[in-house]
């Protein structure tokens, strides 16, 4: 087979392959990109979709969930389970609000089909146990996730940035009737 | 070639076995009868101006309250032409046999066998004629309408029965296996 | 019983071995079984069985309404979820009629095209890692981890996105996002070039994928294969170019196409993919309009979240959107095609008018693939299923759903 001179170097001088470890050689004495978790960590984005928490309504202090079941209805993996009576004033109590965590798949579906803003999805991911009894998490411990992992502000940021369409994000071609006319 | 034509050249060449053409959102479908289903897809693969090359999909679909239950999709495209139609091949209920389209593209051997396994719709002269997807030993059709979501109480998988056995020591022997 | 070891003449006697390449194996990039019958390193018969991951999406979809079966099309071909999402929910819309707004459809086109380069960089540093060349795998996923984390900060998940919707997307994009994601670009063709530097004029990778599994074009076409397994042999068949979706006919791209149809072909094809991708991604975040990103449909999008408190109407809309599903969907069926990083992916959507599909049947480009692995293997070595294995990139997520 006719090979240049030029060819005949680069096969017998193996050039393409010292090219190959000039660029590792190089990066040997680059500073490494990977992080050595768990002794560094990086907090998750704001919005990241992990543990969930119910909300704390600031002006009761108890549960905004009024039990319509929603989230339930729109779960795809169905790991909500909501039971609810009637209570002294005709109003709607719920009695018991349980998430199976372990069957979640964390497609914040819940959080889009809320009307009122009820559950959350914190960024808290480094959850484990040691048994499947303990991921049914019922409606006590979510209250305090919200207050464990959505203090402050975070909690307001979250249902501004992060929940459901908002009114700019919808295309208004014809004036909503609903809302008296205009846009 | 507009598909709507498509359709009608087939249904002049073909005049007995086209039952039905119809439209939806600029996609056209021709129903046929199942008997002389390769003669159809040799046509559609070489007449000229057709040439459809290009088998996109084969799946089942099944109608449980139709006299045809089951209907083989077969979705076309010719690559050299740009165009595409849907060919529906009707099967009735009780014995839903039709000729494999593999002699004509290599490509619909598998999608046939996945057509078997889901609906029990069985192909004349498949290469290689067996369950795809699920156990080789499963009985039962899952993509039936009358094959519930969760699977059937009976055993259809005598494996699952062999798992149990496992756990019959466990209190004995101080074994956690909670489900 | 005794084994016999010589023929009549004396010669040692010689079988084919069965070899289980078994469901569990770091080459077969997912649990595929392949039982290869070997006669000396010549591999004389390949059968494929899969089915291992088997879940069963199209049963559900028949008992999930149009939203639900969303999180499920993310878990096909989990590499690059967001590209299933977009082709789902194009074949939504094409059923239903709807449109989704501009921007909707530029942001649609960039993450589809972001996760193609999260496609192929897995197949690069996969594909490369099973030949031999491990550095590469580690170099891709540090431009893997990039991406990942501008998905996580775009709509909060890392994999499983679950990010575009019937009529749009979910969320807005800000423009710092969009300036992340600018830089990512002006830095990555250096990338490409590195992983150009390691493997592609090396002696030892030309000689494992040079003239390995050719496959012709008229033999690709016949057998359904697509997207770059298929322009490897030399068919330039993109659905992006001919049967046009998002605002792909409004950029300026080509598609690439090799010339033998063998592994280092396909690997071509995918190595110019990457630049063709950045590009794209280029164009989009500069010609990106401003304006909504869901469209006005009442009857299929959900109402803005100010409203539902507020009136009746959106708070009925909202109720059975979320608990039965669109209720006038018309009845018919569509085909959509998309290209996904894999190849052609297609959703045969059959609707009866009730906010539940009544069949959903997705047509996975890793399915056909597999089907036509035997072609490829028999009759070569056996160290050239892994090589071809690799070339045509498949993800059992989505061969088995």
């Amino acid at each position: 087979m006719k090979m240049t001179f030029n060819d005949f170097i680069k096969k017998v001088f193996f050039v393409e392959i010292a090219k190959g470890l000039a660029l590792t050689m190089k990066e040997l004495f680059t500073p490494a990109v990977t992080r050595q978790y768990p002794k560094e960590k990086r907090n998750p984005f704001p919005g990241a979709r992990a543990l969930h928490a119910l909300v704390r309504s600031d002006v009761t202090g108890e549960a905004k969930c009024v039990g319509c079941g929603l989230c339930a209805a729109v779960c795809p993996s169905k790991c909500i389970h909501i039971y609810t009576t009637e209570g002294s004033d005709t109003m709607k109590v719920v009695n018991r609000y349980e998430i199976d965590v372990l069957r979640c798949v964390f497609c914040a579906f819940c959080v889009e089909a809320c009307p009122f803003g009820a559950i959350a999805l914190t960024d808290h991911f480094e959850y484990s146990g040691y048994s499947r009894e303990e991921f049914h998490y019922t409606k006590e411990r979510l209250l305090e996730n919200w207050d464990k992992y959505m203090a402050g502000d975070k909690g307001k940021i979250y249902f501004e940035r992060f929940w459901g369409p908002k009114e700019k994000d919808i295309a208004h071609s014809k004036p909503s009737v609903a809302a008296g006319g205009g846009a | 070639m507009e598909p709507l034509e498509i359709a009608e050249k087939l249904k002049r060449e073909f005049a007995n076995e086209v039952v039905d053409i119809s439209e939806f959102r600029g996609q056209v479908s021709v129903t046929v009868k199942r008997e002389r289903i390769l003669d159809i897809c040799r046509f559609l693969k070489s007449a000229s101006e057709i040439e459809m090359d290009y088998l996109a999909d084969l799946c089942g679909v099944d109608y449980p309250e139709r006299r045809f239950r089951f209907e083989v999709v077969y979705n076309l495209y010719s690559i050299p032409h740009r165009h595409a139609i849907r060919l529906k091949a009707l099967l009735p209920g009780d014995a839903p046999t039709i000729e494999s389209v593999t002699p004509i593209w290599k490509g619909a051997e598998w999608h046939e066998r996945e057509a078997y396994d889901m609906f029990g719709i069985v192909f004349n002269s498949h290469p290689d004629h067996r369950r795809i997807l699920m156990p080789d030993t499963w009985d039962g059709y899952p993509l039936r309408k009358d094959y519930p979501l969760k699977g059937r109480d009976t055993s259809d998988y005598k494996e699952f029965n062999e798992a149990k056995l496992l756990h019959t020591h466990d209190d004995e022997w101080n074994i956690d296996s909670s489900f | 019983m005794t084994i016999e070891k010589t023929e009549a003449n004396g010669r040692l006697k010689a079988e084919e071995l069965t070899l289980n390449m078994g469901p569990q194996h770091p080459a077969t990039h997912g649990v595929l079984r392949l039982v290869l019958e070997l006669d000396g390193e010549t591999v004389v018969k390949c059968t494929p069985h899969i089915g291992y991951l088997h879940r069963g999406v199209e049963k559900l979809s028949e008992h999930s309404t149009y939203f639900q079966v969303l999180p499920l099309t993310d878990r096909l071909d989990y590499i690059s979820s967001m590209s299933n999402n977009i082709g789902y929910c194009t074949a939504v819309e094409r059923l239903f009629g709807i449109e989704a707004p501009e921007r909707a459809l530029y942001i649609r086109t960039m993450t589809g095209e972001m996760a193609r380069i999260l496609s192929h960089l897995l197949w690069l540093a996969t594909h490369a890692l099973d030949i031999g060349a491990m550095t590469v795998f580690l170099y891709c996923f540090r431009e893997r981890e990039k991406l990942v984390d501008l998905f996580e900060r775009l709509c909060g998940a890392r994999l499983t996105v679950t990010y575009p919707r019937i009529g749009g997307v979910k969320n807005d994009v800000t423009d710092e996002w969009l300036d992340s994601l600018f830089e990512f670009t002006e830095e990555f063709p250096g990338r490409i070039a590195e992983y150009e530097t390691l493997i592609d004029r090396n002696r030892i990778w030309l000689q494992r994928t040079k003239g390995i599994g050719v496959i012709s074009a008229e033999e690709a076409v016949n057998r359904g294969l697509s997207g770059p397994t298929l322009r490897g042999s030399g068919v330039a068949y993109d659905v992006r170019k001919y049967m046009p979706y998002g605002v792909y006919d409004r950029l300026e791209w080509e598609v690439p196409i090799g010339k033998n149809g063998d592994v280092y072909d396909r690997y071509r094809v995918r190595m110019e993919e990457f630049r063709q991708s950045n590009s794209i991604i280029r164009q989009c975040i500069e010609r990106i309009p401003s304006g909504p990103i869901l469209a006005d449909e009442p009857k299929f999008v959900l109402p803005a979240k100010e409203r539902v408190l507020n009136d009746m109407e959106h708070l009925v809309q909202q109720f059975i959107l979320m608990t039965k599903g669109p209720q006038t969907a018309p009845k018919g069926d569509v085909y959509v095609a998309t290209e996904v990083p894999k190849g052609e992916l297609g959703y045969y959507i059959i609707s009866d008018g009730t906010g539940k599909p009544y069949r959903m049947r997705v047509r996975a480009p890793s399915f056909v693939h597999v089907a036509a692995l035997p072609g490829l293997c028999e009759g070569n070595l056996i160290a050239d299923v892994i090589a071809n294995i690799g070339s045509i990139d498949i993800v059992l997520g989505e061969c088995d759903r």
